[in-house]
């Protein structure tokens, strides 16, 4: 698991993860190490042992207020947006015997108020899953919601890695995920049928693995004149399965992923003859090898090894339009021939409409990774340090290690705020608000639904083309009645399609998750090296070093002809990293943490946008007294555009302008104090300031000229959380 | 094991494995968390209730022979609503509740199987030793009747059987007694210094009253009036921005609690830098669903409107102080009752007023925002006098005096708990529902005791295709569920509360229609109540008030209001040595207003409210129970000018109500029975139909102008009945 909300801990991914075995305690410490251990697990079993029906949950209650100010707002923009809420995460787990376990997550949400009734607030089910080992432990299934990672190329998240981050930015990140059913993990999250085999021990053979995945990634619009957001035409599903073997510190593993979306759930619809439906087909076959020396060599404190991967994929799409196709018909006439009644047959072929499919595009590409590394202790050093080598064709396409769960580009804060022009409007409308804001804000609410949140469309046949509203729709209005829940977050669990990220010209935009890797290690196009180095001085001292130096070759600029770019051209990117923690507490052999962290990240490119990303991180976490402790972080996140800006267009198709944002520099400040009041609750209180100014050269048509948007947001907020 | 905790303690684990020196520490920590995790799961305690109601209600009247009126004569009602209650740590120092509802419908042909799921209170709460208790999130507050309180409504002797369905309806909405529901935190603490300096209790909350909330102008709920428009009234609950209620409360009870002094400031003020806006269709208040053409460029663009453009920003400030003293208490005498409390408020509203005002010479109308201050005073005094022997006789006096004048304003005391609305049978004058005691087929009793939690009502065109379904939509609501109850906890602003005093129940509601908090009013209630060794127990009430200042100036001179009337309540059972229940209970109630007009001529309402009930329990937990109630209201010739607006553009003349209702229940304890009962409501309205204008919104569809006695006399005399077969559960455990 990649836990890497918190980088200090020595981490390990996934997919690829080998335990490391005994740790050099020092002798006095073993006894006391294995009897810890041993109470440890006499709890876990404890726990898993307990049959029946188990509530547990969390409840927060407190409120947000966000203070924005800007010289670009209109003079009767709102500039305070408040949040109170109670909120409750019920987690409700059966046991019908010791192997397995029904797992239902059901969340409450109620917005403060009380001048109008509220009806039917729903409870929201956001987890159900029955999962269990089972067989003597050597196979595990999860049916239902499931988080499910394979390897790096097949299927895999890829998420934002911020070194040294400190506790108090991680924990909101952590809880804009929650909010989203994700995690911090590099597994994917999935509904359907998840089955792993592990054989233990067979001969030489450490472990034989086989598992199979079956998963629903997108289900077929049923009701098209309300739509909504995760609108789509047609059932998607995935197929996996992978089988491997593990042997003298060796793994041996074949890997199978097929996307693919069933015709049949789109073609029981009418479609329009403007509408087009795209079927969209991916697979990706791999095979991955790794090593490490520990097993064979488990006396040296140092162990080496090499784990790498080989994939190929397929991508295909095929597409369904309305045109006219012959149709050939006979009729029997009837004709009066030199006085004689003649009845014959009339072959005629006249065009209807009809549904025609033909194929849109096929790619097949290939990509492979293979790093080395050197892991160990020594005197107290935990280290690992790893390098390899990477090279993916532009062709190669596996969406289900290509879709991270970070999109941004969403106002979470202040989302009622507007300016007084109307380029202002268009920069934060489509480039959206701050990173650090996506990052690490997000806004739950429990809304009346009504005409302003409801999204209906023209009529039934041709939902996919119209943007027009039902004429039904202020007839089918619910008296105020109903309430929905809705997100402000910019986090997403929904995987993307090749076609739908080539269309979003600014998807990659954001380096967040990272500028050279958008799309994880699966990105297509690149080849270049790659190394990474952590350590961690007995928990008092963290190192993690990053660089990597990665090729574009022919990235296709085609969606940016606007902005004046070459179709083709090579694209050179350099990323390099590093953090440095320190428990000052441990050091100083104080009893509590005072743990100092910071950050240095660049990201640079030669072409495309010729952007720029510097991230400076600073934080303190540190238990000051009994119960109290106090959380401090400061983040800076300078993005520059240096081959003329990222352009954006406004006003209406009859009067385009564009807009060019130049760079962005964005601030967070944020400080807190988390006092324990019992076990597992706490209260929280914390100030945050944020601030996001974008400089920007615009081009009307009737005047041209370069100005900033400069944002401030004050945040405040104080909350309650209990654990049960 | 929750999924934070889980992923803690991997971390903690894998840590563990990974690291080396460390090991001792972290699994140190990984037990501690266990530890912690432990603890954290102390148990869970589980209550709740269940109410499920089938309600079978008829509509009769002679007066529709032809059927002009073609919506269904029967409703039907058939409903279960489950509240669980979860208790999480029940006796630890950090505690959370959740309350789920769970409803399910017979005969909701909308969606049958959309049965709902709510989330209906949630709130954590604890306390740190004995002294401080606090609370985030949903909880009840009742401080006095001039600070926060939710003013209800008094019936004197209401029979077991209406009694049952009241509570029933009030604890749908979650109600309490006078408490008010919010949502916010609130910190108590209680310290007792010494028995003579006594026990200091403070109290702070904060709580947010409305949020920024767009709601459809043509919803059933969430409007008062759905699709109107009435200058200088709201007729929605949207919000533009949030309202917060600020206070807090301090009391000293010196002399062995028997002294008592108390502070409570309070600040209610609309958030004005959250002022939101709303990108609507340009269309009317009152547009029919097909005026929204999106092939017309300008019904179909957006335009930017206040989301509620009737509401200006509130900001007032309410200070109130109180003195009391048990002086029986301080002559340590036991049987004497004899304490008197007074209360002194002030409010200081300022209250924001646009202008628009035109330069002369640039000719450029720009608007001038100017505030006004109003202050607004209340006072209240109880007295309460007593005299009681044990297992014998009590008798005792209580006395309100108020004093509040016409700038007095406290909207979270003065917002009514009940607003009565038209419940059964709506779908029969579903175009006016909306204006509750103006609506044609109102009654008293069917606002006060029945509710429908989720009511489909039935369009104004019975087919079912898209086209059908626009031309079926209401003036009152859309052709969707919605919650018809007259109950309720809402805070509402001065606009609509000014409106909602415009349609209150005279035969409820005339003095005091606020409260004790009502403004403009000045005057004395006393309550006489007298108690025979448990088996008698009578009361007489009398209450005279006056408006401090005229409403109306220069029309309306003086208005006055009194009320009289008395009751009592038999155990025949205990007086006749029975071993079983019997109890008889009736009382009369006679309510006046009098408006005495510039000119010299004056306005006269009165009405009678008279209840009769009897309970019975002939086998261990069978029982039987019958109530009778009658309203007789004579209207008088003054007519409220204001009334129209709420759709009383008839003067009503007279009214007779009359209740009656008889039935089996199965007792099994305290707020835990299955009834079935039958029972009817037949009401009669004289109008006075002389001077007909364009519209006759309080009229049926059926009245016709043209024919006689149909208003050819100058009076139309409306009859109806309402007969009513249900069976009801109550389990509260």
């Amino acid at each position: 698991m990649n836990f890497n909300m918190n980088m200090r801990k020595f981490l390990l991914t996934s997919a690829l993860a080998f335990s490391a075995t005994a740790a050099f305690a020092a002798e006095n410490q073993a006894e006391v190490v294995t009897q810890q251990k041993s109470l440890l697990e006499k709890l876990d079993s404890l726990n898993a042992a307990v049959l029946g029906l188990k509530i547990n949950g969390t409840a927060k209650a407190g409120a947000l207020a966000s203070f924005s100010s800007s010289d670009q707002y209109a003079e009767n923009s709102p500039t305070q947006e408040n949040q109170a809420f109670t909120d409750v995460n019920l987690r409700l787990t059966a046991r019908p015997s010791s192997e397995t376990m029904i797992d239902v997550q059901l969340r409450l949400h109620k917005d403060w108020q009380n001048a109008y009734d509220e009806n039917n607030n729903p409870i929201i089910g956001h987890w159900f899953s029955y999962d269990g080992t089972i067989l003597n432990k050597h196979v595990d299934f999860n049916l239902g919601y499931m988080r499910i990672g394979y390897t790096p190329l097949t299927i895999y998240t890829p998420q934002t890695e911020i070194l040294q981050e400190p506790e108090i930015f991680a924990e909101k990140r952590r809880e804009a995920l929650a909010q989203r059913n994700l995690d911090t993990t590099s597994r994917r999250l999935l509904q359907g049928l998840n089955v792993a085999y592990q054989s233990g021990n067979v001969g030489p053979v450490d472990n034989i693995t086989a598992q199979l995945t079956g998963a629903r990634l997108r289900n077929t619009a049923k009701k098209l004149d309300q739509v909504f957001f995760d609108f789509d035409f047609a059932d998607r599903y995935l197929l996996g399965a992978r089988v491997g073997a593990d042997a003298y510190g060796a793994h041996l593993g074949v890997n199978y992923v097929n996307l693919m979306d069933r015709k049949l759930t789109a073609r029981s619809k009418k479609i329009a003859t403007t509408d087009t439906v795209y079927y969209d087909k991916n697979m990706v076959f791999s095979a991955d090898l790794a090593f490490d020396s520990k097993k064979i060599l488990p006396e040296l404190p140092v162990s080496f090894g090499v784990n790498g991967e080989f994939a190929m994929s397929n991508w295909k799409v095929d597409r369904d339009y309305m045109g006219k196709v012959p149709e050939t018909t006979y009729s029997l006439t009837q004709k009066n021939i030199d006085g004689k009644e003649v009845i014959y047959i009339v072959k005629s072929t006249p065009k209807v409409d009809a549904r025609i499919n033909e194929d849109y595009r096929e790619q097949d590409g290939k990509s492979i990774y293979a790093n080395l590394f050197v892991k160990g202790n020594v005197s107290g050093l935990d280290f690992k340090a790893e390098a390899g080598y990477l090279q993916t064709d532009s062709s190669f396409w596996s969406e289900l290690a290509s879709s991270p769960v970070y999109t941004g580009r969403a106002t979470i804060l202040n989302s009622n705020a507007f300016y007084s022009n109307s380029i202002n409007d268009v920069i934060l409308g489509t480039f959206g608000a701050s990173s650090l804001e996506n990052l690490y804000y997000s806004v739950y609410n429990s809304t009346t639904l009504n005409a302003n949140n409801l999204m209906t469309s023209e009529n039934l046949v041709n939902a996919l083309s119209s943007e027009k509203e039902s004429t039904n729709m202020f007839a089918r209005l619910d008296n105020n009645y109903k309430n929905g829940h809705f997100y402000r977050n910019g986090y997403t669990g929904t995987t993307s399609k090749k076609l739908e990220v080539e269309k979003d010209y600014l998807r990659d935009i954001d380096p967040s998750v990272s500028m050279s890797l958008p799309f994880g290690l699966a990105t297509p196009d690149r080849k270049g090296i790659m190394a990474k180095a952590d350590a961690n001085w007995e928990d008092k001292i963290f190192f993690n070093g990053r660089v990597s130096v990665l090729t574009q070759t022919y990235a296709d600029y085609g969606k940016w002809t606007l902005a004046g770019l070459p179709v083709i051209q090579e694209n050179k990117y350099t990323e390099f990293a590093f953090g440095l923690g320190a428990d000052v507490g441990a050091l100083a052999a104080l009893d509590r943490q005072i743990l100092i962290q910071g950050s240095f990240s660049q990201a640079s490119e030669s072409a495309y946008l010729k952007r720029q990303a510097t991230r400076i991180v600073a934080g303190l976490t540190a238990d000051v007294w009994g119960p109290i402790g106090v959380l401090a972080g400061f983040q800076q996140y300078k993005k520059v555009f240096d081959n003329g800006g990222v352009p954006l267009v406004g006003g209406t198709e009859e009067a385009p302008f564009i807009v060019n944002v130049n760079d962005a520099t964005e601030r967070l400040i944020m400080a807190g104090v988390r006092v324990k009041l019992a076990p597992l609750s706490y209260l929280s209180l914390q100030y945050g300031m944020l601030t996001n100014e974008l400089q920007y050269s615009y081009n009307t048509g009737v005047i041209a000229g370069a100005d900033k948007v400069s944002i401030t947001k004050n945040i405040l907020s104080a909350d309650v959380t209990v654990n049960f | 094991m929750n999924m934070k905790m889980k992923r803690l303690l991997i971390a903690l684990l894998s840590a563990s494995v990974a690291a080396s020196a460390s090991a001792v520490a972290d699994n140190q920590k990984a037990l501690q968390a266990k530890a912690d995790s432990a603890n954290a799961k102390r148990g869970v305690e589980i209550g709740g209730s269940i109410r499920a109601v089938a309600q079978r209600s008829s509509f009769k009247t002679d007066q529709d022979p032809t059927g002009i009126n073609k919506f269904p004569d029967v409703e039907r009602n058939e409903f279960v609503s489950a509240d669980l209650n979860f208790g999480f740590r029940p006796y630890e120092f950090v505690r959370a509740n959740v309350t789920m509802r769970l409803g399910g419908g017979m005969q909701e042909y909308f969606a049958a199987a959309a049965k709902t799921l709510e989330a209906k209170w949630l709130n954590v709460e604890g306390n740190i030793g004995k002294n401080f208790y606090w609370v985030i999130g949903d909880f009840r507050q009742e401080l006095t009747p001039l600070t926060i309180y939710n003013p209800g409504i008094d019936i004197m002797y209401e029979p077991t059987i209406f009694a049952r369905k009241r509570h029933m309806a009030e604890k749908e909405q979650l109600l309490e007694g006078n408490k008010r529901n919010l949502q916010g935190v609130n910190l108590q603490f209680r310290q007792e210094i010494d028995p003579m300096i006594g026990e200091i209790r403070a109290e702070a909350f904060f709580a947010r009253v409305n949020r920024v909330s767009v709601l459809d102008f043509s919803g059933a709920e969430g409007n008062i009036l759905p699709k109107d428009s009435i200058p200088g009234f709201a007729t929605s609950l949207a919000s533009n921005t949030d309202k917060w209620l600020v206070g807090g409360n301090i009391e000293l009870l010196p002399m062995q609690k028997n002294v008592f002094v108390g502070v409570t400031p309070m600040f209610i003020f609309d958030n004005e830098n959250t002022k939101s806006y709303v990108y609507r269709h340009p269309l009317a208040r009152d547009a029919k669903p097909d005026d929204f053409n999106q092939n017309d460029d300008e019904i179909n663009s957006y335009v930017q409107q206040p989301i509620n453009p009737d509401v200006g920003p509130q900001n007032t400030l309410v200070i109130s102080g109180r003195a009391g003293a048990d002086v029986a208490g301080l002559m340590q005498n036991k049987n004497l009752t004899l304490d008197l409390v007074a209360e002194y408020a002030m409010s200081i509203n300022k209250v924001k007023e646009t202008n628009y005002v035109t330069d002369p010479l640039t000719n450029v109308t720009l608007p001038v925002v100017s505030e006004e201050k109003n202050n607004g005073s209340a006072i209240l005094a109880n007295l309460n006098v007593g005299y009681k022997e044990d297992n014998k006789w009590s008798a005792g006096l209580a006395l309100d005096f108020i004093r509040n004048d016409e700038k007095w304003f406290n909207n979270l005391a003065q917002s009514p708990s009940f607003f009565a609305q038209r419940i059964l049978n709506s779908d029969k004058d579903g175009e006016t529902v909306k204006y509750g005691v103006n609506s044609p087929l109102y009654s008293t009793f069917d606002a006060l005791y029945n509710y429908s939690p989720k009511f489909s009502p039935v369009g104004k065109s019975m087919g079912t295709n898209d086209d059908r379904f626009m031309d079926g939509q209401r003036e009152s609501y859309n052709i969707a569920p919605y919650n018809k109850n007259s109950w309720g906890s809402n805070v509402y602003s001065v606009e609509q509360l000014s409106l909602i005093n415009l349609m209150m129940d005279p035969a409820l509601q005339l003095a005091l229609p606020n409260g004790l908090a009502t403004a403009n009013r000045m005057g004395v209630r006393s309550l006489i109540k007298g108690d025979w060794q448990g088996m008698v127990e009578a009361q007489a009430l009398v209450s005279i008030f006056n408006q401090v200042k005229s409403e109306l100036e220069g029309v309306v001179d003086k208005v006055s209001y009194m009320e009289f009337g008395g009751g009592a309540k038999v155990d025949v059972a205990k007086i006749a040595g029975l071993s079983k229940a019997l109890e008889v209970s009736g009382s009369y109630k006679h309510s006046e207003s009098k408006t005495d007009l510039v000119g010299g001529a004056s306005g006269t309402f009165k009405s009678d409210f008279i209840n009769a009930g009897l309970s019975v329990q002939f086998l261990p937990r069978l029982g039987f129970t019958a109530g009778f109630q009658m309203i007789n209201s004579d209207y008088g010739t003054y007519k409220d000018p204001y009334s129209t607006f709420v759709g009383a553009d008839v003067p009503l003349m007279k009214s007779k109500q009359m209740h009656w209702m008889v039935g089996f229940d199965y007792v099994v304890a305290d707020n835990a029975w299955l009834a079935i009962n039958y029972g009817m409501i037949n009401v009669t309205n004289d109008y006075n139909t002389t001077a007909l204008g364009e519209s006759t919104r309080n009229l049926p569809d059926y009245f016709n102008s043209a024919k006689k006695g149909d208003g050819m006399t100058g009076t139309y005399q409306h009859k109806f009945s309402q007969s009513i077969f249900e069976a009801s559960i109550n389990v509260e455990f």
